[in-house]
């Protein structure tokens, strides 16, 4: 399978990436800089960079998997994704980014914290710890996934795979900062998006069509063509759809996602990237679902249907797009990795070392600390990756769940709800957390396998609206909701 | 059955992409609505004054 083409393309895209690294450098010489890209992005590279940041190695490999595993039962996971998506840019998005301009804001704890009047730095530490914990299982998770798509397309080894996709990345997110991963990052959606449009048209063409590849999945199992799968209409059935559905409900409040709003040139960005980020999501998630049902007809009795992906682009497609489909595959692990490093390490360098422990240093030593710390970050996860590999998509979609019940209840809360306290916040923060972690562990398997993303919710909204009543709020702070509320305007 | 498909299928399939596509849409419409209105509003006064 190897050939100069393959690795030629491969070459091609790490040099273009080396490129936006060294242009994006110019403006990452601050904290500002490097976290945020100094609040100048435009509205399509916000729109692509979010959704390949929340598209990960896992829309790939596992999104295309679960269409071959489970066929239409996963078009639950395009409902809960385009209506995430939506409404994230519809409701969250704008006053978001007026509270994160108001306060200057270049990391979610600086936002919460000020929200709260926060003296004692408390988000700062309890963010600190969930996305340190969370980050580590998420990029080790797509660390595993560049080794899978190394050696599946390449044969380089699990091992090597592994450290080459690390060291792209690293390079990159080091030398550009978040200008380099958000120009990078949309660069990596069109990828992915233009090679998951051509999936399923070609896939359905070799299969016959599409009633012959109906017919097919209907001779291979019906329960490929119901939307309630193999489970029916029982319990069984509803928790999984919902848990599916639940899988969307991260974009409307994950870190890694608001930093894309915080970083909006203005408002008017955000009122015309949510139609493309809409529409790339779409794209992302029917191609891949019908891609991977495709394959099923084409390529039945896969052991692992995680590489019905690099299966299809092998057999179906000539060597050049084989490399193509590599570099697209790596590059939703890559605009992955890359946020979530720059998450971590504004957690450490921004959030304690900087406000918390009130280390004083220049912006440009603060900047070079930020590089470092995502260097160390990004090793931790090669260890992880390299001696626990595991499903790629378990381990995404429990951290995925971990990092959105801590803070999406909080921050929707904070947005929309002038009662909201700071004890309230910060119980919603560790409830729903913690509740994450617990029903994964414990409960999980007695419970029809039921998301952890729902429970976690659940507490995240029931510890913070429970605490809020029974603490006093700032009259203050409740002005404020009113004043953003009224900068931003209405919604329709 | 519509192409081989239960219609149940293509009724979930239409609700995923065209639940989130629509709510996008009008928000979009709204707020370009109230941009132009926007924009309108200062110069017609500034035509009254003249």
């Amino acid at each position: 399978m190897t050939s100069v083409t393959v690795i030629s393309v491969l070459v091609g895209y790490a040099f273009v990436l080396l490129g936006i690294a060294f242009w994006g450098s110019k403006g990452s010489r601050d904290l500002k800089g490097y976290y945020v890209a100094g609040k100048r992005l435009p509205a399509w590279v916000i729109a692509f960079s979010s959704n390949a940041t929340g598209e990960s190695a896992w829309l790939l490999l596992g999104l295309t998997g679960m269409g071959y595993a489970i066929g239409v039962h996963a078009f639950w996971v395009i409902l809960g994704e385009v209506l995430g998506v939506a409404s994230a840019w519809v409701w969250v998005a704008r006053p978001f980014k007026e509270y994160t301009d108001r306060f200057d804001s270049i990391t979610v704890p600086d936002y919460l914290t000020d929200r709260f009047r926060d003296t004692k730095h408390v988000f700062r530490w309890i963010s600190a710890i969930i996305i340190l914990s969370m980050v580590m299982a998420y990029t080790a998770a797509q660390l595993t996934g560049s080794g899978k798509a190394f050696d599946s397309f390449l044969g380089t080894g699990y091992t090597e795979g592994v450290w080459i996709g690390l060291v792209i990345v690293l390079f990159y997110t080091t030398v550009g900062g978040f200008k380099a991963v958000a120009y990078s990052d949309c660069l990596q959606g069109v990828l992915m998006l233009g090679c998951l449009i051509a999936l399923p048209i070609v896939g359905i063409a070799a299969a016959g069509g599409w009633s012959e590849m109906i017919t097919g999945l209907a001779a291979a199992d019906p329960a490929l063509l119901r939307p309630m799968g193999q489970f029916g209409l029982g319990a069984a059935g509803i928790a999984s759809a919902f848990g599916f559905v639940a899988i969307g409900f991260a974009f409307l409040g994950s870190p890694q996602l608001l930093t894309r709003f915080m970083a909006a040139r203005d408002q008017k960005q955000i009122i015309n990237g949510g139609f493309w980020a809409v529409l790339c999501v779409i794209g992302f998630d029917v191609g891949a679902v019908l891609g991977g049902m495709s394959g099923r007809t084409l390529f039945p009795g896969l052991a692992d249907p995680e590489t019905i992906l690099p299966e299809m682009s092998a057999a179906l497609f000539p060597d050049v797009f084989t490399g193509i489909f590599l570099v697209v595959v790596l590059a939703a692990i890559m605009s992955t990795v890359d946020s979530l490093l720059l998450l971590a390490s504004s957690a450490i360098v921004r959030d304690i070392v900087q406000k918390a422990m009130g280390i004083q240093a220049s912006e440009r030593t603060l900047s070079n600390l930020a590089r470092g710390v995502t260097v160390v970050i990004g090793l931790v996860g090669l260890v992880v990756a390299l001696t626990e590999p595991a499903s790629i998509f378990y381990f995404v979609l429990f951290a995925w769940s971990g990092i959105a019940c801590a803070f999406t209840p909080v921050v929707l809360c904070s947005l929309f709800w002038k009662r909201t306290t700071k004890l309230g916040a910060i119980a919603g923060m560790i409830g729903g957390f913690v509740v994450t972690v617990v029903w994964t562990i414990w409960f999980k398997e007695k419970f029809y396998d039921l998301y952890e993303m729902i429970p976690g919710f659940i507490a995240g909204f029931v510890c913070t609206i429970s605490v809020s009543l029974a603490t006093d709020f700032d009259r203050d702070i409740a002005d404020e909701v009113d004043s953003v509320r009224r900068a931003v305007g209405p919604v329709f | 059955m519509i192409s081989g498909l239960p219609i149940d299928a293509w009724v979930l399939l239409f609700c995923a992409v065209g639940l989130g596509l629509g709510l996008e849409v009008v928000f979009y419409r709204a707020q370009k609505r109230r941009i132009t209105s926007n924009h309108r509003e200062p110069s017609q006064d500034e035509t009254g004054t003249e």
